[in-house]
């Protein structure tokens, strides 16, 4: 018995780390956003290239309170962040591990795209 | 673990280490000089364990635990490529749903996905493995703001429904 101790404990340990790289996919959204409900009609963004956001569970979050923290939320924000993108179209987000991943296109609102004032209806439900 | 995400963990953000054992004196060791010093060294166990304990309390209020959801309020989760401001629809719900039977499941967890994908035609609820209807394009939702995801259900020992729910301000 104790000979086997070593080999489970190098297969336990690889199922570990396979598990935790493996990506899950969780959603596909044509177009996100945590700083934009919508742009003026009749325009298009300019595009910034890929962005990528993670956000792990224990990270400290940006946009959440530290009692009810939405991943997705803290993942868009993130790519948002570190690429000055308004919004992101073709966004996939997979699960890593206790991580959220998101990746897609980074878009900026140009001049003749201005975001749109908030339109002042509440969240169906409000936040949980 | 896909869809299991929304609201289950709770972890603490600050890592409290308190070694409660090692801020209180030994009580094993009795004094030699009587039982009044005995009991002033038992009194000041008890209130160093109670200090300890307040202490610990205090910490876990300080730090907070945290509930991890899928979605708490994202302002824009769109279906479409065109996010131009369009025409309120109002409050939008859709869920994703699995039925538990002894504990056991009758098909996958409850994905995000699905449950938008409900949402968007605001058909009500679905299962695991029941078949999308088609989405009337002039009534289905085209973009969700303040998007927020919980869970719902119930569990009667015997069988159980849990629902993956996602909620938001619909716009045409």
């Amino acid at each position: 018995m104790r000979n086997l101790k070593g080999p489970l404990a190098i297969l336990g340990l690889l199922a570990l780390v396979a598990c935790g790289a493996e990506r899950i996919p969780l959603a596909t959204m044509p177009a996100v956003s945590m700083t934009e409900r919508s742009v003026a009609a009749g325009t298009q963004g300019e595009e910034i290239g890929e962005v990528e956001g993670i956000y792990c569970q224990g990270d400290d979050p940006i946009v959440s309170d530290s009692k009810n923290i939405g991943m997705l939320d803290e993942a868009i924000m993130q790519a948002q962040k570190q690429s000055g993108a308004d919004y992101i179209t073709g966004a996939q987000f997979f699960r890593e591990g206790d991580c959220v991943v998101v990746t897609g296109l980074g878009m900026r609102a140009t001049a003749g795209s201005q975001p749109t004032p908030d339109d002042g209806v509440a969240a169906a439900g409000g936040a949980q | 673990m896909d869809g299991s995400l929304d609201g289950l963990t709770n972890v603490s953000h600050g890592r409290v280490e308190i070694d409660v054992l090692a801020s209180a004196p030994h009580v094993g060791l009795s004094s030699p000089e009587g039982d009044g010093e005995q009991n002033m060294l038992q009194t000041m166990t008890g209130r160093r364990f109670v200090g300890s304990a307040c202490l610990l309390i205090f910490l876990c209020l300080g730090t907070g635990c945290s509930t991890y959801h899928f979605a708490h309020s994202v302002k824009l989760a769109s279906y479409d490529e065109d996010i131009s401001k369009g025409k309120a629809a109002g409050p939008v719900r859709g869920a994703d749903c699995t039925w538990h039977v002894m504990g056991y499941p009758l098909g996958g967890e409850p994905r995000i996905d699905r449950a938008m994908a409900n949402a968007r035609t605001q058909s009500g609820e679905h299962f695991a493995d029941d078949i999308t209807q088609e989405t009337d394009p002039n009534k289905a939702i085209r973009y969700i703001n303040g998007m927020n995801t919980s869970w719902d259900g119930f569990n009667a020992v015997i069988f159980g429904k849990r629902c993956l729910v996602v909620k938001g301000a619909g716009y045409i």
